[in-house]
């Protein structure tokens, strides 16, 4: 089936065309939207056509105001900017140059230097008024997200409706039956995925909340009745982590983000055996790639060939792909192209085959160099998640007088232990780790922690040497 | 312990103090440290430890630079220093005896 023909002109047309038979809402802790009254009213105070074919930057704090804002100027505006809520202050004049913006949305006061060019700040508070003109799409808007770079002003990323929502079968049966919920923010491609992915099949969406505990939103997943949802293995980590992690059921449980180890698939088949467990591989650049369902991290070799629509090769070690939901460019030329002159998109996601399938190693930039020998972090932290008493780890590099560098680890365990059953579980690691991994690759040193650091975007921190 | 015995014994074993655990002072033999973190790492290393004399040459005390590299990061984690890196000029020590000179020179 070609998705792109079956495309709706925008994404309003798309709600237009479901939320008879389905009904859906948008929820936040704060508020909820019915979707029918969206599309006969506002979010923005009835001043969309004043923004038609302009380039405008959402820059909320609020996530169910930016969705609204999406539905509303998808086909209507040139280019969409969507800023995620932790976006430093300081970034955004660079974003605003970058896109040429002529207008911002915001649920707050944006002013300062690097506003200047920008001709219309349009304030929304969530309410939706009346508005006396219709929706027709007028124009294929660029959608632009933002790649949430370890440090520095993060790239632009430029894709259009159509590439995001490649990878979604708007042709399943609407039911209405579907609640999804994602750990993500919907400004980051994998919560964007699952916003536009709720949004063309008629379901309903709950949305996290930056400012609410993983309890909180854990306790509003399960009292909505969620019952599909998404987050990265951190994301999930935390959340088994947490005593409210009972109080969802869902069916359908999607991991992306990060690599899904075999530890965490095991886990969440242990806590949710009645829900279906899957792994996503999708990158802001390159889109979404293919799905894993089998319950085993890695993917069988066969995916390389056999994914519809998509074409992947290996080389050089990393996953390259190409296909129509990869992103178009850089908005920012400086960062160079975005794919090779083939058109393939380099995820600089490492692979190793063994036994005829593929597993993620780490990621190119993130190699630890120990005295000549390359240390992918994350093969590490998968051999140490293994030991039953392990929640998360996190290996990184300690500067070595000797070899330059050595992989030290960072681990969170299950449950408090005294001293003595610690020095225990970390003989038991060291042990694990000698058996699986070569004599570099094995911690030089492993510390316990209460917790360990996970980004806005769902990630482990990771500082590269 | 009198105080001549305590005089010369602490000439001889240099007594190195390592804030830890809150504030709590724990004292520590700099050599006997060495020697158990040396049999610690060679045993995690599967390597055979030759005999740990002072006349030993570190090249022929049967760990690799691997090795060197974890026992001084562990000696760090232990006795709260890391000579080479503190110093830009400290030379690498040759021999087990330089090598223990070193971390007492630096626990003085």
């Amino acid at each position: 089936m070609n998705m792109l023909q079956n495309s709706p002109a925008s994404l309003w047309e798309a709600v237009s065309t479901t939320v008879d038979a389905c009904d859906p809402f948008l929820s936040s802790a704060e508020m909820n939207l019915a979707l029918r009254d969206l599309l006969s009213g506002s979010v923005l105070g009835g001043r969309c056509q004043e923004l038609s074919g302009s380039s405008v930057v959402i820059a909320t704090t609020d996530q169910l105001i930016a969705a609204a804002a999406l539905i509303e100027l998808d086909g209507v505006a040139r280019r969409m900017v969507l800023c995620p809520p932790d976006l430093p202050a300081e970034y955004l004049p660079s974003i605003i140059q970058s896109a040429e913006a002529d207008a911002i949305v915001s649920d707050r006061i944006i002013q300062g230097p690097g506003t200047a060019r920008v001709r219309s700040f349009i304030h929304c508070d969530g309410k939706i008024t009346p508005k006396s003109y219709g929706s027709a799409c007028r124009c294929e808007t660029e959608w632009v997200l933002l790649t949430s770079g370890t440090t520095g002003v993060p790239k632009l990323v430029v894709h259009t409706l159509a590439s995001l929502t490649g990878a979604i079968d708007s042709g399943k049966p609407r039911n209405g039956h579907v609640i999804w919920s994602t750990f993500y923010d919907i400004r980051r491609y994998g919560g964007l995925q699952i916003f536009l992915r709720a949004m063309m099949t008629g379901s309903s969406l709950l949305l996290s909340s930056a400012q609410k505990s993983t309890a909180d939103f854990l306790a509003r997943v399960g009292a909505h009745g969620v019952t599909h949802i998404s987050g990265t293995p951190s994301h999930w980590r935390r959340a088994l982590m947490s005593s409210s992690a009972h109080l969802i059921a869902p069916e359908y449980i999607r991991l992306s983000g990060e690599i899904a180890d075999q530890a965490i698939l095991n886990h969440l088949a242990q806590v949710y055996p009645q829900a279906r467990i899957g792994h996503a591989f999708a990158t802001t650049e390159a889109g979404v790639a293919f799905d894993v369902n089998d319950g085993i991290t890695g993917f069988p070799s066969s995916v390389l060939r056999r994914t519809p629509e998509v074409e992947m090769k290996v080389e050089n070690g990393s996953l390259r792909i190409r296909s129509a939901r990869t992103a178009s460019r850089y908005l920012d030329a400086e960062h160079g192209p975005l794919k090779d002159a083939d058109g393939f998109v380099d995820t600089t996601d490492m692979l190793d085959l063994r036994n005829d399938r593929f597993y993620f190693v780490g990621r190119r930039d993130g190699v630890i160099n120990v005295g000549g020998l390359k240390v992918h972090p994350e093969e590490v932290e998968e051999v140490i998640n293994r030991h039953p008493e392990v929640r998360m780890s996190l290996v990184r590099t300690k500067k070595s007088p000797i070899t330059g560098a050595l992989v030290v680890a960072d681990v969170v365990l299950q449950s408090r232990s005294g001293p003595e059953s610690r020095q225990i579980i970390r003989q038991d690691i060291l042990l694990l780790c000698r058996e699986e991994l070569a004599s570099h690759k094995v911690p030089a040193t492993i510390n316990f922690v209460s917790a360990l650091a996970v980004a806005d975007s769902g990630k482990l921190i990771r500082r590269h040497a | 312990m009198g105080a001549a015995i305590r005089e010369r014994f602490e000439n001889k074993h240099v007594i190195c103090r390592v804030k830890r655990f809150k504030g709590k002072t724990l004292t520590m033999n700099v050599r006997s440290e060495i020697v158990t973190q040396f049999r610690q790492v060679a045993q995690e290393q599967d390597k055979r430890l030759a005999p740990l004399t002072d006349g030993l040459e570190l090249l022929n005390s049967g760990l690799d630079s691997l090795s060197f590299a974890i026992l001084v990061t562990r000696l760090e984690d232990s006795l709260g220093s890391d000579p080479f890196s503190e110093s830009e000029d400290a030379q690498f020590p040759v021999t087990f005896g330089d090598f223990v000179n070193l971390y007492e020179h630096v626990a003085k």
